[in-house]
């Protein structure tokens, strides 16, 4: 802790209430520190300054961007330290005007599960657990009873015949219940739409895990662990950046692509194109003509949760 | 679920009828009216396909983006057509191919149909639509739709296909040939699914299979094969 | 300067004690120390090495928890007739039923705190310097209204227990007021553990209107259960005079909240399965098996059978007033009801997911020892409290 570190702090302590002093003062400090003591092992691999840093880092919403750019180098260097490999973590904003939307085509999904493993390469998840963000259930044509699903359907060949498969993920609701239920508000609505997570800021207690109707969200039961040559090194805060474990973490339309422009992994990697997504905000976009001209049916409309999520037939 | 209609040999002359109005097989006991009557349903069910799409054609539908198809044309020097058709007379006689470097029969549209139906017999390098109109290999789209036009329309306004590369702007579709081979049938592909979904470790015996049969006809059966059980034993 | 004395004093008498009281002390650290082990392990390791899944999610801690913050309500059960109804022969056990719902408090906090998976983040829910989600959150709530429930607690047994020491009589108008909000806050804390339940429309098991009058009819089950066990032994082995009367007393509401609470149970029963809707899934995986699993099955029917064996005992006002039978229907019921609104209500919750999936959990070995642990701490932290609550109010230990 130089002099001088103490100073910026204590002058931008001035301008703000005591809150803000007291994480930005830790902030600045650990940011700097890290600089200096960064060749030094210890406090578990990491230097005294990031493991400041790590445990006084603010919630997201409250960080100035200096502090987030703290934080992100904090994170690459940990990664880094971990895989050996060099990250990129984005910190792109919601595009203006836009809400995603996603829409399913039941009829067109086979059942092929390429969605899921599309998903665990894209998003980074741990390996080897049950983390997975999609769930494709087996139906009984002509039952849509959830609990009558197969989930764990393990044919020679899919789609079988008289069966149908409905693949389950988060649903982005309007009206989330899981951001209702943290404490410490670690998941939280962007303005496009999509319910994120600080993974740094939740404590573990998986309230949202049972507020969340659709078994969307997952817990890191222990420390994900990832191949270093399969990790993705193109991550967003919000997003596939890597975890640790005793966080929750779910979907977030793959936010590192979709606010780059991209789609979703699952959408690129399904071969009957049964998934479309798109802004809801835009009247010409796919996802409003099938709204506006399809059937389409949300899961557990009842429960008020106003999905972004839609699935359609033929 | 996946049927695959056996080809039968062509069994009458053609008549150089348009190729797209199929032809129906003459069956044995089948009077010249009957087979008369039949030829005109077919026209007339064609006819109701069609037209919707016919009218509607050339102007794009309301509040449509535009888009492109992923191009196809490109391919097309690697199918030398010209090599061998143009010492070949067309043959508008549905059969069996012999020997034939592409698919040897036309299984499309219950395989009533011939390849003078979509490709266009005087250019190799062309398709036709209905109205003998020739049509680029990249908008074969618009071959198809003259049938298909209920899935086209989905197709156009994204809810059938695929669309690639970004979800914003101009958009870029997968054409109706990148998933679908006109020559056959439309069978889905069946196979082995991705594995399986993981439990957390520790836990491999918490999973509980599937409910038992609940369907009202599923349970009946369980039941006679069960009653069925107690008495053999 | 008199504080501190108390204080000394107090600490002091905690220490006093026989070779049965230290091997009871003894016991309790040892299992203490046993799970204090595991939870190191859970710490290194993470929830790992416990039976919960993203399918169930909370176990065997929540479970407790629930449980224990239904004790901590209901020594509101001898606060109200001390204080309300002005009987004499209670107010000398209220300290006691203090000292109950602090210990109660405390081994909940420690059982949410084991099942929290980053403690190091604890910061967090600090407000101001964390950050807190009010009023949303259920569970910031709860933090909110136990904390405040245990400086109540603190406070007016303190106040009591300081008078006494200082040979005065506590000023009832002084502490009225605040005897007045613990008991709408005991009401309270628990009415918040339900709302943190029922509040999730995605789990039709719990979301309930029920629920919060059930979780009270159970707590004053379960907690006059326990303090009568507790004063039971405090007079045998301390030698502490707890009038028959205040027994008496907690019997007569332990039957009748043993009624209350069957008959909740008879109503969701017949709820559930007159017409069985999918809703209904939890309901019949817990009392007759769902797919095949059916782990709960016989632990909530022996719940069932406990709490009728125990309220047709306590039916019989001759039965009642024998503390051998009362003893034991004490026993039946609390455990009846330490299965029925832990184990047997937060699991099946989970079960079948609400995507349809049913995937069963069962406890781990570690998982066990260090909800023992707390179990243990809160006995111990009630041992002590008690201990010198009982050398206080016996006029034994006085200032000067």
């Amino acid at each position: 802790m130089s002099p001088s570190t103490k100073k910026d702090a204590a002058d931008q302590a001035q301008v703000d209430h005591s809150r803000r002093r007291f994480m930005k003062g830790v902030g600045t400090v650990s940011a700097t520190a890290a600089g200096v003591t960064a060749l030094k092992p210890a406090w578990g691999g990491m230097s005294l300054g990031d493991a400041l840093g790590e445990f006084f880092q603010d919630h997201y919403q409250r960080m100035s961007p200096e502090e987030i750019a703290a934080a992100v180098s904090r994170i690459e260097r940990k990664a880094k330290r971990k895989f050996g490999r060099d990250i990129q973590v984005g910190n792109a904003p919601p595009i203006e005007g836009v809400v995603f939307g996603y829409a399913l085509n039941i009829s067109k999904c086979k059942g092929y599960r390429d969605c899921v493993s599309a998903c665990v390469q894209e998003n980074n998840l741990g390996r080897g657990g049950q983390m997975e963000y999609i769930r494709v259930l087996e139906l009984d044509k002509g039952d849509r009873n959830l609990d009558h699903a197969n989930h764990y359907y393990d044919h020679m060949a899919v789609p079988q015949e008289g069966k149908e498969y409905l693949p389950v993920q988060c649903m982005q609701c309007d009206d989330p219940p899981c951001v209702k239920a943290c404490p410490v508000d670690a998941t939280w609505m962007e303005p496009d739409g999509i319910v994120v997570m600080d993974y740094d800021w939740c404590i573990g207690c998986r309230y949202c895990m049972s507020a969340c109707p659709y078994s969307a969200r997952h817990f890191n039961w222990r420390e994900p662990e990832i191949p270093a040559d399969e990790l993705n090194s193109d991550t967003h805060y919000l997003g596939n950046r890597p975890r640790v474990k005793g966080v929750v973490e779910k979907c977030h339309f793959c936010i590192q692509r979709t606010r780059k422009g991209l789609q979703p992994a699952c959408l690129e990697a399904c071969p009957t194109g049964a998934r479309v997504f798109g802004n809801l905000l835009d009247p010409d976009s796919e996802i409003r003509w099938i709204l506006a001209n399809k059937t389409v049916l949300r899961l557990k409309e009842d429960l008020g949760t106003e999905p972004k999520f839609w699935y359609y037939t033929d | 679920m996946t049927t695959v209609t056996e080809s039968k040999p062509f069994d009458g002359d053609y008549g150089g009828k348009p190729a797209w109005r199929g032809r129906p097989r003459r069956r044995q006991g089948d009077s010249e009216e009957e087979r008369v009557n039949r030829r005109w349903r077919s026209v007339l069910s064609c006819l109701l396909l069609v037209l919707p799409p016919l009218l509607a054609a050339e102007s794009e539908a309301p509040g449509q983006k535009d888009f492109t198809v992923a191009p196809r044309t490109t391919e097309l020097e690697h199918v030398p057509c010209k090599d061998c058709h143009q010492y070949m007379d067309p043959n508008p006689e549905p059969r069996q191919l012999v020997d034939s470097p592409h698919v040897a029969e036309v299984r499309h549209g219950k395989a009533d149909m011939w390849c003078t139906a979509c490709h266009a017999p005087e250019n190799h390098q062309q398709l036709r639509a209905l109205s003998g109109l020739a049509v680029d290999f990249d908008d074969s789209h618009r071959v198809c739709r003259d049938c298909h036009s209920a899935t086209y329309q989905d197709w156009l306004y994204g809810a059938h296909g695929k669309r690639v590369g970004s979800w914003q702007g101009e958009r870029e579709i997968l054409n109706c040939t990148a998933c679908h081979d006109p020559h056959l049938n439309l069978n889905v592909l069946q196979r082995r699914p991705v594995a399986l979904p993981g439990v957390r470790a520790g836990l491999e015996r918490q999973v509980h299979g599937p409910a038992p049969p609940r369907r009202l006809w599923q349970r009946k059966q369980q039941a006679e094969s069960e009653e069925s059980d107690v008495t053999e034993h | 300067m008199i504080l501190l004395s108390f204080l000394r004093d107090g600490f002091k008498a905690m220490l006093r004690g026989g070779s049965l009281y230290w091997l009871w002390l003894g016991v309790l650290l040892v299992l203490t120390g046993i799970g204090g082990w595991y939870y190191i392990l859970q710490l290194r390791d993470g929830l790992i090495i416990t039976g919960m899944s993203d399918q169930v999610s909370w176990g065997l801690y929540i479970a407790n928890f629930t449980y224990v913050v239904g004790i901590a309500a209901a020594s509101v059960l001898l606060v109200i007739p001390a204080y309300t109804f002005h009987r004499d022969d209670v107010r000398t056990v209220v300290p006691l039923g203090g000292a109950m719902a602090v210990a109660a408090v405390i081994t909940a906090i420690l059982l949410v705190t084991v099942d929290l998976a980053r403690p190091d983040r604890f910061w967090h829910i600090i407000p101001f310097i964390g950050k807190f989600n009010l009023p949303e959150s259920l569970l910031a709530w709860d933090i909110v209204v136990l904390s405040g429930y245990l400086m109540l607690n603190l406070v007016i047994s303190f106040y009591i227990l300081f008078q006494h020491y200082r040979s005065r009589q506590p000023n009832l108008r002084a502490f009225f007021p605040l005897v007045v909000v613990a008991m709408f806050m005991a009401i309270s804390i628990h009415t918040v553990t339900a709302f943190l339940f029922s509040g999730n429309p995605g789990r039709p098991f719990w979301h309930t209107a029920l629920l919060a009058p059930r979780f009270i009819a159970s707590a004053f089950v379960s907690g006059p259960a326990i303090i009568i066990v507790a004063l039971l032994l405090i007079r045998r082995f301390w030698s502490y005079p707890v009038k028959q009367a205040v027994i008496d007393m907690l019997a007569v509401i332990l039957m009748f909240s043993l009624y209350v609470n069957l008959f909740f149970v008879a109503a969701e029963l017949f709820t559930d399965f007159y017409n069985e809707t999918a809703h209904a899934a939890s309901i019949r995986y817990l009392y007759l098996g769902l797919h095949g699993a059916d782990a709960l099955v016989p632990w909530i029917w022996t719940a069932l059978v406990l709490n009728i064996i125990a309220v047709t005992m306590l039916s019989f006002a001759k039965l009642r007033q024998d503390n051998r039978v009362l003893v034991t229907a004490a026993i039946l019921c609390g455990t009846g009801v330490w299965i029925e609104k832990g184990l047997g209500f937060v699991i099946p919750g989970f079960i079948p997911t609400p995507i349809g999936e049913v995937f069963e959990y069962s406890p781990t070995f570690p998982e066990v020892m260090i909800t023992i642990a707390c179990l243990a701490i809160g006995a111990l932290v009630f041992t002590l409290l008690a201990r010198a609550a009982v050398e206080f109010e016996s006029g034994r230990l006085r200032h000067g």
